[in-house]
């Protein structure tokens, strides 16, 4: 019996797709009901399913995979009939195999399972008496586990025409690296593969349904790519580092190397945020069917066009772009576009339009969502934003498109149910300008009343994503990168001692500069508190103590570049939007922690403090 | 504090070698044995930390000394030394619970990784 879970994760990205062209399929049809041809694909997908159903021990949805699958045959080979008695129970049964798909979810992605390995290895040529080497590399790996499907088979490696190269499956608890590690300690071989047997390159459970894609993928799991990242995120940081120690100390061939290092170590960063581009397609699939049902709801009729669904994003950005879209496309269906009779008084065609379009633009990527509808009623925004308080300007046709934005996206105003009643627009826009602002971008709308509402998202391609503390100090809230942190604590007031007006810690025994972060950036310092939430930062052999009012948590935070006047210290890397729409600095923890050291090292600690204080007062 | 080795080889000439390779690098040769049964008789004596064997000798082959020796420490560490072609004999010494092997002519270079590598 096969241990199915290991292929959960692959089963479900692919069954997903299938479920993607099984509704595009039924869409297509319902636009043109004599047209039978999606019928014939449509069927091939859902017989897909069942198997794939049925290859996982899901019984009850491949029993229904084959229900559909049997209306779907039967429909086949008839006219065209009555379509609108069918299509409802077809796309039910779509639905059905999307949410048996939910249910198989894997409900801990995070570990991957204990399973077997798939080991390759190679005796190098100039390795003798290959096949013993060989046989060494086996008992070592049956040390961590059992070996099977070995290849070649155990004897041919005492003959002369073993070929130096050996595969086999290795059921283990240990991990890939471990075992890696442990095949290598054997010497003289090369271990070639050492992986999960069930992640990427696994053969397809099923051929593409496209016809001339015949373009090969490898499918890897995101998080892969993310640590990926990572390590070269910190690597880049190695990178400034070294630079930094050896700025004007190191000529010739030593300088050059390491200018080499960077370019390349610069390339493989690009190289690697590359791979993470995914075309937009990737979302957009499925919003068809999403608009089908929501029109259906409402009672509209809508169609509805995607363009540039071919653009690339960073695969983060466009998950969390994706919400926003579902958003903006249903505020269309519900609120732009008109009932079908009232288009009609109006001289406007039955069917509504809504348009998403993707443009690529330099390093930035512009998303549309335009609808042909009503318009959003700026009387009744300013009304409504008056009514609550929030500062309107009177005359209310005179609002701009940027000033109406800043209403509709206005906590207060937006998510008040009778504005959605009255100006038929505004639920949870302040959420998707949050949104887009943590991720670096923009949104802008342009309504006229009567014709429609375009609403413009403008993100960056690419994400620089950061892994950060957050911490709150003379009552602000600053973001300090993880990587840079070399602990936390919580201060006793014993552990602090004072020495020539300064301010020490003690920790393990040793005596570490401390100051309070908002006294070095020059901000009123709140009162202090006990015990003393610290953030320690390592700076080369040195190390510098920070006392902050509290620990906010660690977040994942979009840098943003930051511009200091000029003059002043570098004590920020940038700047980020938090998830709550405020903006936060990102502290560059080396030149703080530079800065420190300077002020414990100067005579008179008040003179540097005050210096300190008007220094960055000046940028502010 | 140098590493005990033990070494077992029919040949004075393939001994004398294999002592010079290893006292240059800095383990200390205890021992030296010219058949199987001498193997053991010194492994008993001397418990050097490294055995060196030879597979065909007289008196009792490497193979079977290598049996004996594991039978009565489990945890000896015991390095093959063999030549071209004898694969089968070696993976048979290996399942008698050999940890590695080195194949002459010796490469002083090979003999020490070898070693290192067993020792770790």
């Amino acid at each position: 019996m096969i241990d199915t879970s290991r292929y959960a994760a692959l089963f479900r990205s692919e069954a997903l797709d299938h479920v993607e062209v099984l509704n595009r399929l039924l869409l297509q049809w319902e636009g043109e009901p004599g047209d039978l041809s999606p019928l014939e694909p449509a069927f091939r997908a859902v017989h897909t399913l069942k198997g794939m159903f049925s290859a996982m021990g899901l019984e009850t949805a491949g029993q229904r995979a084959h229900e559909l699958e049997n209306s779907l045959a039967t429909l086949r080979g008839a006219a065209a009939g009555d379509v609108s008695a069918v299509l409802p129970a077809l796309f039910a049964g779509a639905d059905v195999l999307e949410q048996a798909l939910s249910a198989a979810a894997p409900s801990a992605p995070a570990a991957p399972p204990a399973g077997a390995l798939h080991v390759r290895l190679r005796i190098p040529r100039e390795e003798p008496l290959p096949g013993v080497r060989a046989f060494l590399a086996l008992r070592k790996a049956r040390e961590l586990g059992a070996v099977a499907g070995l290849h070649p088979p155990e004897e041919a490696l005492v003959g002369d025409n073993f070929s130096g190269e050996l595969e086999f499956s290795l059921e283990t608890d240990a991990g890939p690296a471990e075992v890696e590690a442990a095949l290598d300690g054997v010497g003289g071989i090369d271990v070639l593969t050492c992986r999960l047997a069930g992640d990427a390159a696994a053969p397809p459970i099923a051929a593409a349904e496209e016809p001339g894609e015949a373009r090969r993928f490898v499918r890897v799991a995101p998080e892969r790519l993310d640590g990926l990242l990572d390590r070269i995120g910190e690597l880049l940081i190695v990178r400034d580092r070294l630079q930094q120690l050896t700025a004007g100390e190191v000529r010739g061939e030593l300088a050059g190397a390491i200018h080499q290092a960077s370019r390349m170590l610069s390339d493989l960063h690009q190289a690697v945020m590359q791979v993470r581009m995914v075309p937009v397609w990737q979302i957009t699939n499925r919003f068809p069917r999403l608009v089908r049902d929501a029109a259906q709801r409402s009672g509209k009729e809508v169609d509805f066009q995607v363009e540039g669904r071919d653009v690339e994003l960073d695969r983060s950005l466009l998950e969390k772009l994706s919400e926003s879209l579902v958003h903006l496309l249903r505020n269309g269906v519900d609120h732009g576009i008109e009932a079908p009779g009232e288009r009609e008084r109006l001289g406007k065609p039955r069917r509504g339009r809504l348009r998403l379009r993707v443009l690529r633009d330099g390093a930035q990527v512009e998303v549309q969502v335009s609808d042909d509808g009503r318009g959003i009623d700026r009387d009744a925004v300013a009304g409504n934003a008056a009514e609550r308080g929030v500062a309107g300007k009177g005359q209310s046709a005179a609002l701009s498109d940027s000033e109406l934005l800043e209403l509709i996206t206005t906590t207060g105003v937006s998510t008040a149910r009778s504005v959605t009643e009255v100006s038929g627009r505004g639920v949870g826009l302040d959420v998707v300008a949050t949104q887009l602002r943590t991720l670096g971008g923009s949104l802008e709308v342009e309504s006229t009343a009567g014709t429609g509402t375009t609403f413009k998202l403008r993100l960056p391609l690419t994400l620089a994503l950061l892994q950060a503390l957050l911490v709150q100090a003379g009552g602000q809230r600053f973001a300090i990168p993880l990587l840079q942190i070399a602990g936390t604590l919580e201060a006793a007031a014993h552990d602090i001692v004072g020495l020539n007006g300064r301010e020490y810690l003690r920790v393990r025994g040793e005596l570490v500069p401390l100051l309070g972060l908002a006294t070095l950036l020059g901000i009123p310092p709140s009162p202090t508190c006990s015990p003393l939430p610290i953030v320690v930062i390592a700076s080369g052999e040195r190390a510098v103590a920070l006392a902050v009012d509290q620990f906010l948590g660690r977040q994942e935070i979009v840098s943003k570049e930051f511009r200091p006047a000029t003059g002043t210290l570098k004590l920020f890397a940038g700047a980020t939007i938090l998830g709550d729409g405020c903006p936060s600095l990102i502290l560059n923890s080396s030149a703080a922690a530079a800065r420190v050291l300077e002020i414990h090292a100067s005579e008179g600690t008040a003179a540097a403090l005050a210096g300190a204080a008007s220094t960055i007062g000046a940028a502010s | 504090m140098k590493q005990s080795v033990l070494i077992c080889d029919d040949a004075l000439f393939m001994r004398t070698m294999i002592k010079d390779i290893l006292s240059e690098a800095g383990y200390q040769v205890v021992g030296e044995a010219a058949t199987g049964a001498e193997a053991v008789e010194q492994f008993r004596a001397l418990q050097p930390e490294l055995v060196t064997m030879d597979i065909v000798m007289p008196d009792m082959g490497g193979i079977d000394a290598v049996r004996e020796i594991i039978g009565e420490h489990p945890e000896a560490t015991i390095l093959m030394c063999s030549a071209m072609g004898q694969q089968a004999l070696v993976i048979e010494a290996l399942q008698a619970g050999a940890k590695d092997f080195i194949v002459k002519p010796f490469q002083p270079s090979r003999v020490l990784e070898a070693v290192q590598r067993v020792l770790s």
